[in-house]
């Protein structure tokens, strides 16, 4: 990436508070969760389970509710005071899955906003994530109706009265709560149905919504998935969901204990016009939906392929994070049945795919560096002329190269004598010959990789495809060879220079010259 | 395994996500309407007169008309707006006019509106008008009600019994 882009990405306002605030306790919940189970780099995954759990005890209370006007307090009672320890349990998991959902979703949407990552291909994930807080309250608030408490009986008539704003009802739908006796089994079935259909319209809305993600995070590790599980129900013992007493047409509720995770909008209603909660509503999800390209981002030029040095390996296709590489036929009469083809709507220019490819290796110094999948804006040649260029200026004995990326710490403020600074759209681009290169031919005792923390990879999977290429767990392997006490590495947040500086210097303490380094010279 | 310190600190989060979510799921209770308020509800749907006069059809032309469209008269279908009025205490706390709904506007006129009135004795005067004529009403009920703290009054129109309700 130029330096222009990776300058536009540097957050700003608003945006950069958050990220700061996100980064910060996202340290503290690396520390005591670990950053596999941190929280926070799971608050997708955690909605998806927040979902199925009130999914799962949804189905229960159904069987055991009563679905007609007249029956449908007293079977949530019985669930509620006669059946306490299944029933009473279950309900509260419902309310209270119900509300940490709203929590994780929006914190959800808040950090992917403070870290930058809803613009460019990403716009469509954001887009289709609008819907799904409409879907999710609508699907909340239809949930409260069916308890056909004082509760239910204000929001159902105000939810009503406030859609009745819109005119193309005919017959005003809210003079099914005029009087005792307005509400009839008939239209009490419609909201019963509409607490199905929506869960299921939103489950449909979530699978959109990630339709567009290689390998998305829809389940939370499993150490995590059982803490929250117990949380919940602790804190279903602790407080359990109760219902108001039942419902009067008659007679207007005057205080009601709002879950304000769902039921906010409802003193809006009362006090301002139907229309301008209405225009409030559809502006504020308008200015969302269209976040993504205000302003659009500055994006790379696509990754490319060289059909000459591409063997379908599948690499490439498999390392993507945005599943913009698929295998398409072969038609060049190589013996290979595929090719990576890229889909430069879904590229991000990270280089994920560059540091997959197995013939993305440096080590023909005499000829052009060409490779099977590049990036026209940040070439594995430039890179190999810019880490030879920089890696022969350096001087002194324990001379290191560090490859950072445009996300996590600027590198390019570690640039001193002894140390070369370079970076890359993605630590993830970084083929693991390059790191074997620099050791045997760049006349340098250390090579240092830097990156995002891991779960706050802005490429996805950069670091921890990285990691794993180091760790000979994913192709392409780093060579056996490669002393792995002259490679390290520090996944840090931008704003974590000093902890960066830290570990660098750690690191370099601990490096032994090598016999060709001595005098400062390289080879 | 994680450390005593980790396990501790978990607990912790846990109890700070708990608190947050059993908090704001109830608290801070919502007063929707203060007890010294009722409410009234206006709520009625009905058709206004038809603007011009309905006419026999010639006898010849119901003759050559298919027998499941042998009407006798033809009716033209606009229809009259509707006015709604409520007098609370003397002073018009609502006064509209509706137009029919419909294409032709040939539809039932709808009025619904939730009025916050203080609770006690009251003289509710409520009138309709839904014929062309200029002044007056067609409709008119009088009642002196006495409204509890919360309770609803509904003002509706009997079709059947073509006279202005209040329950």
């Amino acid at each position: 990436m130029s330096d222009a882009g990776a300058k536009e990405r540097r957050n700003k306002g608003i945006r950069a508070i958050l990220e700061k605030g996100f980064t910060a306790v996202e340290g503290v919940l690396d520390r005591v969760f670990t950053p596999r189970l941190n929280p926070l780099t799971q608050l997708g995954a955690l909605s998806y389970f927040y979902f199925w759990i009130v999914s799962a005890t949804g189905i229960y209370l159904y069987i055991l509710f009563g679905t007609s006007v007249a029956s449908a307090y007293g079977s949530v009672e019985y669930l509620t005071i006669q059946q306490w320890y299944f029933g009473g349990v279950m309900r509260s998991l419902h309310r209270y899955g119900s509300d940490a959902l709203v929590i994780t979703m929006m914190l959800h949407l808040l950090r992917e906003y403070a870290f930058d990552r809803y613009r460019g291909v990403r716009w469509f994930t954001w887009f289709t994530g609008v819907p799904l807080i409409w879907l999710t309250l609508a699907a909340g608030i239809s949930g409260y109706w069916l308890v056909w408490d004082q509760l239910a009986q204000y929001i159902a008539t105000a939810t009503f009265e406030w859609l009745d704003w819109i005119p193309i009802f005919g017959e005003p739908i809210a003079n099914n709560f005029l009087t005792r006796g307005s509400m009839d089994d008939r239209f009490f079935t419609l909201l019963i149905f509409l607490h199905i259909f929506l869960p299921l319209m939103l489950l449909f809305a979530m699978w959109i919504h990630v339709l567009r993600i290689s390998r998305p995070k829809v389940n939370p590790p499993i150490g995590l998935a059982l803490g929250t599980i117990f949380m919940l129900t602790v804190l279903s013992f602790f407080k359990p969901a109760l219902s108001h007493p039942p419902a009067d047409l008659g007679v207007v509720p005057e205080l009601v204990q709002l879950d304000w995770y769902y039921l906010f909008v409802y003193p809006l209603i009362d006090h301002w016009p139907a229309g301008i909660v209405w225009a409030a509503l559809v502006g504020f999800s308008t200015f969302l939906c269209f976040m993504p390209w205000m302003p659009p981002i500055k994006r790379p030029k696509a990754a490319q392929v060289f059909d000459d040095r591409c063997n379908g390996c599948k690499r490439c296709f498999e390392d993507c994070p945005y599943g913009a590489v698929i295998m398409g036929p072969r038609t060049d009469g190589r013996p290979y049945p595929h090719i990576a083809v890229v889909n430069s709507s879904l590229c991000t220019g990270c280089g994920i795919c560059v540091g997959a490819c197995p013939t993305s290796t440096p080590f023909r110094t005499g000829q052009e560096l060409v490779t099977g999948i590049d990036l026209p804006d940040r070439t594995l040649q430039d890179l190999r002329t810019q880490a030879v260029e920089a890696m022969n200026a350096l001087k002194g004995d324990r001379k290191i190269v560090v490859f950072g990326c445009d996300h996590g710490v600027d590198v390019d403020a570690l640039q001193s004598t002894d140390t070369a600074a370079i970076r890359l759209p993605c630590i993830g681009m970084l083929p693991p010959p390059f790191i074997d290169f620099a050791l045997s031919r760049g006349g340098i005792e250390g090579v240092f990789l830097t990156g995002c923390r891991p779960g706050e990879c802005y490429q996805r999977l950069g670091v921890e495809w990285t990691k794993a290429r180091i760790n000979r767990i994913r192709d392409p392997y780093l060579r056996e060879r490669v002393p792995r006490d002259r490679l390290g590495m520090f996944w840090a947040a931008p704003g974590e220079v000093d902890a960066l500086k830290e570990a660098i210097k750690s690191f370099r303490k601990d490096l032994k010259p090598t016999p060709r380094a001595k005098g400062g010279e390289n080879a | 395994m994680p450390s005593p310190l980790q396990i501790v600190g978990q607990a912790l989060a846990y109890l700070v996500f708990a608190l947050v979510i059993g908090i704001f799921s109830t608290w801070p209770g919502y007063t929707h309407l203060q007890e010294n308020l009722s409410v009234v509800k206006l709520s009625v749907s009905h058709i206004g007169e038809r603007k011009g006069e309905c006419r026999e059809r010639e006898t010849s032309k119901v003759a050559i008309t298919k027998t499941s469209r042998r009407a006798l008269m033809i009716c033209p279908r606009e229809r009259y707006p509707v006015r709604l009025e409520l007098t609370l205490d003397g002073d018009v706390i609502f006064d509209r006019e509706m137009q029919p709904t419909g294409l032709s506007s040939d539809g039932p006129s709808y009025f619904y509106k939730k009025l916050i009135i203080p609770t006690g004795p009251h003289s509710l005067r409520v009138r309709m008008r839904d014929s062309g004529k200029a002044d007056g009403f067609d409709y008119e009920t009088t009642e002196d009600v006495s409204l509890s703290p919360g309770q609803v009054l509904a003002i509706r129109f009997n079709d059947a019994e073509k006279t202005l309700i209040l329950d």
